[in-house]
């Protein structure tokens, strides 16, 4: 009961979503809890009110460097103004500053990469954490889709803070990587809550073209008559720029793209006028797609498939967070693969990138290895994939090693490089075969994740010949009437403007 | 057409045979280099500098070449051009549309026009929602510089936030009267505030129809107008002083050339700059010319005499001649760096009665 009083107190909801309390009531009585709840239910509050009614400190690793800022900004919006992220992006001054006041927050978001360096990890070590929170803890295992090395040393780190109490939380885990998780974070005897990735709100499209044109047309046509707001995906950021200018052309114009290659003022704009309902359309890349955290987004269209079932989960996941009926749709054309199959392909670095960087010319010579890296150009995973190693290996910052530490280091290195794509061109398989499967698309998910589907569903799938167009509907126009200008600064600054007559 | 093909005529207009494309590129492109900002001042293209900014050098180079083709411009040797009869008669045809850029200024603004616009966005943002009594907005600036600026200027009262409020519209209003109707309504437009987030150059472009450099132009055109209004007139507009003041009154000098100027504020000479601050001669000089064109109150006299001074502007006066070179030949006694100074000080003075 106290636990609905501090929610109705807090935030002024009535009631938990499935786990939150579960979850909540575990941490509150001292222990560790892994807990799986699919996108869109609520994770952050469980983090949330448990610092806050520890009265603790929370230190919260998250992989989504472009999407912290937007956490905090969601934090401080909610109330917890405490709220600070320690990333990249900060230069060394903005860090300093920060790390001198630890003291003064309640929630700390922090990268993974960031936590290496020693200085940062002195300065977290000087003040007292009630609460270790991993975010995306799948990214632990080699298993998950989006393995980053650096949370293998995520242990070290929770001894290093005394061992407060951890929670991990993931959307999408299968059987294996939650056991990865509860191994490499050495958690202690955790409560386990999983929660079914089913999302019954949600109705599972999936239609095959042989024709491009075709699959092009079906998307606009969907467009068009589906009741917004929704999101389009694409694989590429020119792909998204390409179907917003035709939707453009025959007229639809509450649309934009939103894509990492934008400035970055402009993009928080689109993001922020989608959030406000001012746009009622947005299509982006999946690296983008992260930071909206709307609750009414009615459908996802994908106009390319994801590389990985847990990617596709999450991204579907980002609708019908309000409950209500909701589409998710995949057009899918085999030419679809190519762009993953690049990807994994050339993700991760190549002989002659580790060659740059074990073997330097000349003139780098003088270089440490991780300045060689950073001139290697990579890709970030593959940037990031070297430098865990190499860190591991103890030479990221020496200029110089001997000739026998590299052959070992490259063969090793070239060995992971192998590991890494058979499970990545596994994963494409994965979901290149639930396409193409005529089985029940929400049986075959939840089985991939080793469930099973206990209830029957209404409007469950395109295999269980659920209909499109219930999810048809009009889109109120958008307000884009002229306002002559002084009429919409005196309304933004809340003047009376005198008219002439 | 769209804005760039005009406004590059102009400024090969302007210049006149006398610099490479790529000499032009760096200006137009923004690139800070002593040469880039000298040239601006000196060819009387002061507005220009950097409207083109985030143009690749394949991108300009394109452009050149479209524009040639239109027979606008013809190469007189290599990667040199000089603007045809055409284009001088484009540039009668399009002077009425290319009015609006009367109030650009990018030598002056370029470095300081973005945090100037995150605060003036940021706290209307914040303003307008505070009106309404609408708190939990999602502000649409996260720098943190501009967060805690904003932050700081922001009115405690309700009855200090409707002064503010009342006193912002009327400098706003007023600014913007003395305006086109299409650039007016475009800097509204990228204002957000309470219901409504503000739109992105690119929606601006389709809505009006224009293209999305001539959008990004009209608004920076505005804004340069308030920076300078707000600066020159501070009584009359207090609440944009208070916003940008402590960016508009520091002369726009590069951080390492502020310092020099701050120890030449303190009575120290050339030499002791150069050992305290361990520079280059090259270094000091690019100061100092960097500074003279800057700082209106900084005397060119104690490096070269009046007499000198008055003979380059004359000389200058007579051959139009926009080379160092030739200067300096003609004045062998004079150094390049009394030659650059006297450019600096006097490039904008004598390229605006040049072109009167």
């Amino acid at each position: 009961m106290q636990l609905e009083a501090a929610l109705k107190q807090i935030y002024g909801f009535d009631e938990f979503r499935p786990g939150q309390k579960e979850i909540l009531t575990d941490l509150l009585s001292g222990q560790d809890v892994l807990g799986m709840l699919p996108t869109g239910t609520g994770k952050t509050l469980i983090y949330q009110m448990a610092a806050h009614l520890l009265k603790g400190r929370a230190l919260i690793v998250s992989p989504l460097v472009s999407l912290m800022q937007d956490q905090v900004d969601q934090f401080k919006q909610a109330g917890f103004k405490k709220t600070i992220a320690l990333n990249s992006f900060l230069d060394h001054g903005e860090k300093q500053h920060i790390l001198r006041q630890l003291d003064d927050f309640q929630f700390v978001f922090v990268s993974p990469e960031i936590i290496q360096s020693k200085f940062v990890q002195e300065a977290l070590i000087s003040v007292e954490w009630s609460l270790f929170v991993v975010d995306e803890a799948h990214c632990i295992s080699q298993w998950g889709h989006e393995f980053r090395p650096h949370y293998l040393d995520l242990a070290l780190m929770k001894k290093r803070l005394g061992e407060p109490l951890c929670l991990a939380l993931t959307a999408t885990a299968t059987k294996q990587v939650q056991h990865d998780i509860r191994y490499y974070l050495e958690m202690k005897q955790p409560k386990v809550h999983i929660y079914s990735v089913n999302r019954p709100n949600i109705s599972l499209f999936v239609e095959s073209f042989s024709d491009l044109e075709q699959k092009q047309d079906k998307a606009i046509d969907l467009i068009n008559r589906l009741k917004g707001p929704g999101i389009v995906y694409t694989n590429t950021r020119k792909a998204a720029e390409q179907l917003v200018m035709i939707l453009q052309e025959r007229g639809i114009n509450d649309v934009a793209y939103y894509h990492g290659g934008m400035d970055q003022d402009e993009r928080l704009l689109v993001q922020k006028q989608f959030l406000h309902s001012q746009l009622s359309l947005i299509v982006c890349t999946n690296a983008f797609g992260m930071g909206i955290n709307k609750s009414d987004i009615r459908y996802v269209i994908h106009l390319h498939t994801p590389s990985t079932i847990e990617g596709y989960v999450q991204e579907i996941g980002r609708a019908g967070r309000d409950l209500a009926p909701s589409v998710a749709i995949l057009l899918f054309h085999l030419s679809d693969l190519e762009i993953p199959f690049h990807f994994i392909e050339h993700e991760l670095p190549d002989e002659t990138q580790m060659d740059f960087v074990l073997y330097p010319h000349d003139s780098l010579v003088h270089g440490t290895l991780l300045e060689r890296l950073q001139m290697a150009g990579m890709s970030e995973t593959g940037q990031r994939f070297m430098e865990y190693h190499l860190h591991k290996a103890d030479v990221l910052y020496e200029t110089h090693v001997s000739s026998d530490t590299k052959t070992a280091l490259k063969s090793l290195l070239k060995k992971k490089i192998e590991e890494r794509k058979k499970e990545k061109y596994h994963a494409l398989r994965m979901i290149e075969h639930w396409i193409k499967s005529p089985e029940c698309k929400r049986s075959a998910l939840l089985s991939y994740f080793g469930e099973t589907l206990g209830e029957e569903i209404d409007n469950c799938c395109s295999s269980c010949r659920a209909e499109f167009s219930r999810f048809y509907g009009k889109n109120e126009s958008n307000k884009a009437d002229y306002v002559a200008w002084e009429d919409e600064l005196g309304r933004l600054l809340r003047q009376e403007v005198e008219h002439q007559a | 057409m769209e804005i760039c093909i005009p406004l590059v005529v102009d400024v090969l207009d302007k210049i006149n045979g006398s610099r490479k494309s790529s000499g032009i590129y760096y200006i137009l492109s923004g690139k800070k280099t002593s040469q880039s900002l000298s040239d601006s001042q000196w060819f009387g293209i002061q507005p220009y500098y950097a409207a083109l900014k985030g143009i690749t050098t394949e991108e300009f180079n394109v452009l050149l070449l479209r524009i040639n083709s239109m027979d606008l411009i013809e190469e007189q040797e290599e990667n040199v051009f000089v603007v045809t009869e055409n284009g001088q008669s484009l540039l009668l045809d399009e002077k009425k549309r290319m009015g609006f850029m009367e109030k650009l200024d990018g030598l002056k603004y370029a470095s300081i026009e973005q945090s100037c616009w995150r605060i003036i966005t940021l706290y209307t943002q914040a303003l307008s929602n505070a009106l309404y009594g609408h708190n939990d907005y999602s502000p649409i600036v996260r720098d943190r510089n501009t967060v805690d600026k904003v932050k700081s200027l922001f009115p405690r009262s309700e009855q200090k936030r409707k002064e503010i409020a009342q006193q912002l519209f009327f400098e706003i209003s007023f600014i913007l009267k003395e305006t086109d109707t299409r650039s007016a309504s475009i800097f509204v437009r990228k204002l957000s505030g309470y219901d409504r987030i503000g739109n992105t150059f690119e929606q601006l472009a389709k809505e009006w129809s224009l293209d999305k450099t001539e959008v990004t132009l009209r608004f920076r055109s505005i804004l340069h107008h308030c920076l300078r209004l707000s600066r020159d007139h501070s009584k009359q507009f207090p609440v944009l002083h208070s916003l940008i003041g402590s960016y508009t009154e520091v002369p726009a000098l590069t951080k390492s050339a502020s310092l020099t100027y701050e120890l030449l504020t303190k009575d120290k000479t050339i030499q002791e700059i150069m050992r305290i601050r361990k520079l280059k001669s090259s270094t000091l000089e690019d100061h100092l010319v960097e500074i003279a064109r800057a700082i209106p109150e900084f005397s060119i006299y104690p490096y070269i005499k009046k007499e000198d001074t008055d003979q380059v502007v004359c000389f200058y006066n007579k051959t139009k001649e926009n080379k160092l070179r030739p200067i300096k030949e003609a004045f062998p006694h004079l150094s390049y760096l009394q030659i650059r100074l006297v450019l600096a000080k006097e490039g904008g003075k004598i390229a605006t009665g040049s072109s009167a």
